[in-house]
């Protein structure tokens, strides 16, 4: 027996229900109530069709095939049809599909993006504007998700001094632009995501990688450069995987960052996420070094007051000649939060009284058998001959014997930044794989 | 390509420049001057502009995509601009409207705008910016075909 879909002939038997037919020949027909092993019940009138000699349409769950029926599922008056079934499905729907769980497998979403009533009930028609713009510096636009706050506007007239925002055109087609050939392009603009209220601009490093309620937030501080700009670690922890960190976001504080992150240290986070080996896990391994005669140590200024403090006590009582050289990048710093000194506590160093001499620390480390290095970044991709090299790193080292240890994502701590602000900052809620220095070294006492 | 304003605007801008107590607000004039000497705004004017009212680029573009009179596209027909403000739509500027677009749309841009301040001779329209008043279809004939 044959019957007529969509003008294409297709076989079956008599008394099939014309919605099984469908189904398994593969004709696209949207259905709620109709499941084939729960059989029909004919209530949601979704599957609707136009059957040739009919008035009305009818629903295919409930039409048994026969010899040289005619149907059409495509027309336009069934499609209108089933727009407005989906209409009345929709006026007491939440509409709450951001944080449904079905969303991306439901029938009510599927069918509405093929049947929906794309054209508002309005009179007027709405504007449309423009989609995912690319403004520069890892900056999305969305002129249609905006409320034209001029937050982002305000913030690259008055803050940056830049002026590449403004708005352009009036009434309802005003919108955020960049002037065609004049992209975002400041060493802050990352912060005009932070700024925006609503969903206009979202950062090209963020977007699309998680839901920001399943993010936890911890109070830090960026370990960049001096400043110690106050931000929120944003990370999760997801099933069979380590904790992740998404992204850093700035955490106001009058006195130093106010509400804003240069886009280096906003985008720092990424080397908290580097997967790197550790050589050894033993302490023992690392007793058998302490032996060896005449000792040098490093430690990096970005460590905070207490593991500075530990080291310090941990290399006078073994005799260990400390230092600390800081980190100091003449092309970094500007006229704002930037600052040539890269190293997070160099003022704390000089509190605890750390030697920062780089020819007292040079000459010692031309007698020396061990060098122990505390996380200094000089000595991870750099081996001097003929020595012993032992690491305490947060980071991958090019030579030498590595301990892993925890990076400040995992440590709770006190820096002082360049203007003499002493400043506490706390760990993520998951405890990291690697230990801590300060709970290592009172091990090693 | 470069922009530089001629020699008479030059001196304009002199004379200008004495008059505002801050340069941000030679923009709007100057946005004008370029208009006139082009036809409509470049880029390059805007950046001009920029250098002269000390102000970001941005702001030039944002001031001279608010206004509709400001044209920021070279147009390759001539503009005829119809009121369609009150006093020229009661005086049948609607007429005048469907004749153009019926007939002339694809020799001239016909644009519809507000009022010019022209309503004693309603219905208007412009030519290239000048004044066509107590407009008629026949009238319309005559100038358009003639030029």
């Amino acid at each position: 027996m044959k019957i007529l879909v969509d003008n294409t002939p297709i076989e079956c038997q008599e008394g099939e229900l014309l919605i099984d037919v469908l189904i398994n020949n593969g004709v696209e027909i949207p259905h709620f109530c109709y499941q084939q092993d729960l059989g029909m019940d004919g209530n949601c009138r979704m599957c609707m069709v136009e059957i040739k000699g009919q008035k009305r349409p009818q629903i295919a769950c409930d039409t048994f095939v026969c010899e040289n029926l005619e149907v059409s599922t495509k027309s336009e008056k069934i499609n209108e049809v089933k727009r407005s079934i989906l209409e009345l499905e929709l006026l007491n729907h939440p509409v709450d599909c951001p944080i449904c769980d079905q969303a991306g497998e439901c029938k009510l979403q599927d069918y509405y993006m093929d049947y929906g009533l794309y054209e508002s009930h309005l009179c007027t028609p709405k504007t449309k504007k423009g989609k995912h713009i690319d403004l520069g510096s890892n900056v999305m636009l969305d002129q249609e998700r905006c409320v034209l706050c001029m937050r982002c506007v305000r913030f690259t007239s008055n803050i940056t001094k830049t002026g590449e925002l403004g708005v352009i055109g009036r009434g309802d087609k005003a919108k955020i632009a960049v002037a065609p050939n004049h992209p975002l392009n400041n060493s802050y603009a990352m912060n005009v995501v932070e700024l925006c209220p609503v969903g206009a601009l979202t950062s090209k490093d963020f977007r699309f990688q998680q839901r920001v309620w399943f993010l936890d937030s911890a109070k830090s501080i960026c370990h960049g450069c001096s400043r110690g700009c106050n931000i929120f670690i944003d990370y999760n922890e997801t099933k069979y995987t380590d904790e992740k960190v998404y992204r850093f976001r700035a955490r106001r504080n009058k006195e130093i960052n106010l509400s804003f992150l240069c886009d280096f240290g906003r985008l720092s986070y990424k080397e908290l996420n580097e997967k790197f080996t550790s050589s050894t896990w033993h302490v023992e391994t690392f007793k058998e070094y302490l032996k060896i005669e005449k000792k040098v140590a490093l430690a990096s200024p970005s460590l905070s007051l207490q593991q500075l403090q530990a080291i310090k006590e941990f290399c006078e009582k073994n005799s260990i000649a400390l230092y600390s050289l800081p980190y100091v990048d003449e092309s970094f710093g500007d006229d704002w939060l930037k600052i040539n000194d890269r190293s997070a506590n160099f003022a704390g160093v000089k509190e605890l009284l750390i030697s920062t001499c780089q020819n007292d620390f040079e000459n010692s480390l031309k007698d020396a058998n061990l060098i122990i290095n505390f996380d200094h970044n000089l000595l991870k991709s750099h081996m001097p001959e003929n020595k012993q090299l032992l690491h305490f790193s947060t980071s991958k080292c090019d030579y030498g014997t590595v301990y892993a240890i925890a990076n400040f994502a995992h440590e709770n701590g006190t820096l002082i930044n360049c203007d003499g602000i002493r400043q506490e900052y706390y760990a993520t809620k998951y405890r990291c794989e690697t230990p801590r220095l300060v709970e290592l070294l009172e091990e090693l006492k | 390509m470069s922009f530089s304003f001629n020699e008479t605007n030059n001196l304009k801008i002199e004379l200008l420049s004495k008059r505002y107590p801050q340069k941000k607000a030679l923009i709007l004039p100057l946005l004008w001057l370029a208009q006139k000497q082009e036809g409509f705004i470049s880029e390059e004017a805007m950046v001009k502009i920029s250098e002269l009212s000390h102000m970001p680029y941005m702001h030039i573009y944002s001031v001279a995509s608010f206004y509709s009179m400001f044209r920021l596209v070279k147009n390759e027909k001539k503009v005829v601009e119809v009121c369609r403000t009150l006093s020229c739509e009661l005086n049948g500027s609607q007429v005048i409207k469907k004749h153009l677009l019926e007939n002339y749309s694809d020799k001239y841009e016909i644009l519809e705008v507000e009022c010019m301040g022209a309503c004693g001779g309603a219905p208007m329209c412009t030519l290239e910016g000048k004044y066509i008043e107590n407009v008629t279809p026949k009238m319309l004939d005559e100038v358009l075909n003639a030029n």
